[in-house]
């Protein structure tokens, strides 16, 4: 009554402002209060879970050991953000059943080392736990790590000779040039003779002709 | 073949004359030279066992309680490579692919077992900081060399990979040195590799976690 009282002493351009500025606050809190009295539903906060391993306060896990999420419901990679500290990548991955997701460290958790891990659902929701680390690795472990030190060494070996072709034929001595590699991708040429364009073309025509584009190669000719 | 190396060595060994001593960080070492610039007294038998290994050990072919790569085995990493791997874990812990191969140590120790000089138990390991570590252990007969130290690699020697002295990752056995660079042989593929010269005894790695970091030598 009061209120209505006052708002009849407004001018009527303010008026319909507070009037529209009331209704905007009335339709807020309206939804706040139908959120808040609906349950969330299980596709709303997505899949409920139901066992991490690690359990909360472990110790002597193994460095190589997955964090295993089990859900009550089927999950994809994308379904759950994680994160440690200290921090570490780790690679997701899902079970046959879609139930599980495995989070597997790059390469190994550091031996002895405390854990805190925080699994947020992307629909909504979150769960902390920490565990900690045996301190010497087993002989099983060293072997697992082993396998996959080696594989990620062939991985680097390849790129490497993808990006450093024809190592093996240098240095090359040809009658207008000579080739040579120095290291860090830098590959040093000299030219010979008193005709440089014809020598030069010559030794990037050796690369083409090795089936080698010397555009894409770190070229610098010797003592400049 | 091998007993007519034997022989050879038998004779070297007692023709020669001098001392090894472990070359630590950058220290002058004693070379000795036995053979045709093959490594310690087994280096050029070393050699011939790995490259046998790596290339004529047909699919199946049991050492220990480890095989070449199985074809039934249909995992990525196993298709890509010679000898059996599993991609992530290892073996250990994919029972279920019945495939439990070698790793790297794997093709050291047997190729210095195929070739009569059976490393000692310190170095007999499936975990290459553990070899790298055994290398530099007075009373071994073993030295190693840091890469760009005063002792070139020589062919049968062990060469070691990683980010450094103390973050070991990967072996390989040197099968040829060339004026440009080394032929090394290892268990992840059927092919050799290359790795090349950039400077006096320095030899350039794959990448920041795959530097050549030395060579292992026994002596």
């Amino acid at each position: 009554m009061i209120g209505l009282t006052m708002l009849k002493n407004f001018r009527p351009s303010k008026r319909a402002v507070l009037l529209l500025g009331l209704v905007v606050v009335l339709l807020v809190g309206l939804v706040f209060v139908i959120r808040s009295r609906i349950p969330p539903t299980e596709k709303a906060a997505g899949p409920k879970i139901v066992k991490i391993a690690p359990e909360n306060g472990s110790e002597n896990v193994s460095v190589i050991a997955p964090i295993e999420i089990t859900f009550e419901g089927t999950v994809s990679e994308d379904s759950v953000v994680c994160t440690l500290e200290p921090n570490i990548e780790v690679v997701k991955t899902v079970s046959a059943d879609s139930q599980t997701l495995f989070l597997s460290p790059l390469p190994s958790f550091e031996p002895g080392t405390e854990y805190a891990v925080t699994i947020t659902k992307v629909l909504g929701g979150s769960q902390s736990f920490s565990f900690k680390t045996s301190e010497q690795l087993t002989a099983s472990e060293k072997t697992a790590l082993q396998t996959d030190y080696d594989v990620k060494f062939n991985e680097a070996a390849d790129e490497y000779e993808r990006t450093h072709p024809l190592l093996e034929r240098l240095p090359v001595e040809e009658n207008l040039f000579r080739i040579e590699y120095k290291g860090n991708g830098l590959y040093e040429y000299t030219l010979k003779g008193s005709d440089r364009n014809r020598a030069k073309e010559a030794m990037l025509n050796w690369w083409r002709e090795n089936g080698v584009d010397p555009n894409g190669l770190n070229l610098k000719e010797s003592g400049l | 073949m091998l007993a007519g190396n034997k022989l050879i060595f038998l004779i070297v060994v007692f023709l020669t004359v001098g001392s090894y001593q472990d070359a630590g960080a950058q220290s002058s070492s004693a070379t000795v030279i036995i053979g045709s610039g093959s490594s310690g007294t087994c280096g050029s038998l070393v050699a011939s066992a790995a490259q046998r290994i790596v290339h004529e050990w047909p699919t199946g072919t049991v050492w220990r309680d480890l095989k070449v790569c199985d074809p039934a085995c249909t995992d990525r990493q196993c298709q890509k490579i010679g000898i059996c791997y599993q991609t992530g874990r290892g073996s250990d812990y994919y029972p279920s692919l019945n495939c439990r191969g070698m790793v790297c140590t794997d093709l050291v120790v047997a190729a210095y077992e195929v070739a009569g000089c059976p490393l000692p138990s310190d170095a007999d390991t499936r975990w290459s900081p553990a070899m790298w570590g055994a290398f530099a252990r007075a009373n071994l007969n073993l030295a190693r060399y840091l890469n760009g130290g005063s002792t070139p690699p020589e062919i049968g020697d062990v060469l070691f990979f990683g980010r450094s002295r103390s973050s070991i990752y990967h072996v390989s056995i040197i099968t040829e040195v060339r004026d440009n660079g080394l032929i090394m042989h290892q268990a992840n593929s059927r092919k050799c590799r290359f790795v090349p010269k950039i400077g006096d005894n320095l030899y350039e790695g794959y990448d920041a976690n795959h530097q050549v970091v030395g060579w292992g030598r026994m002596l």
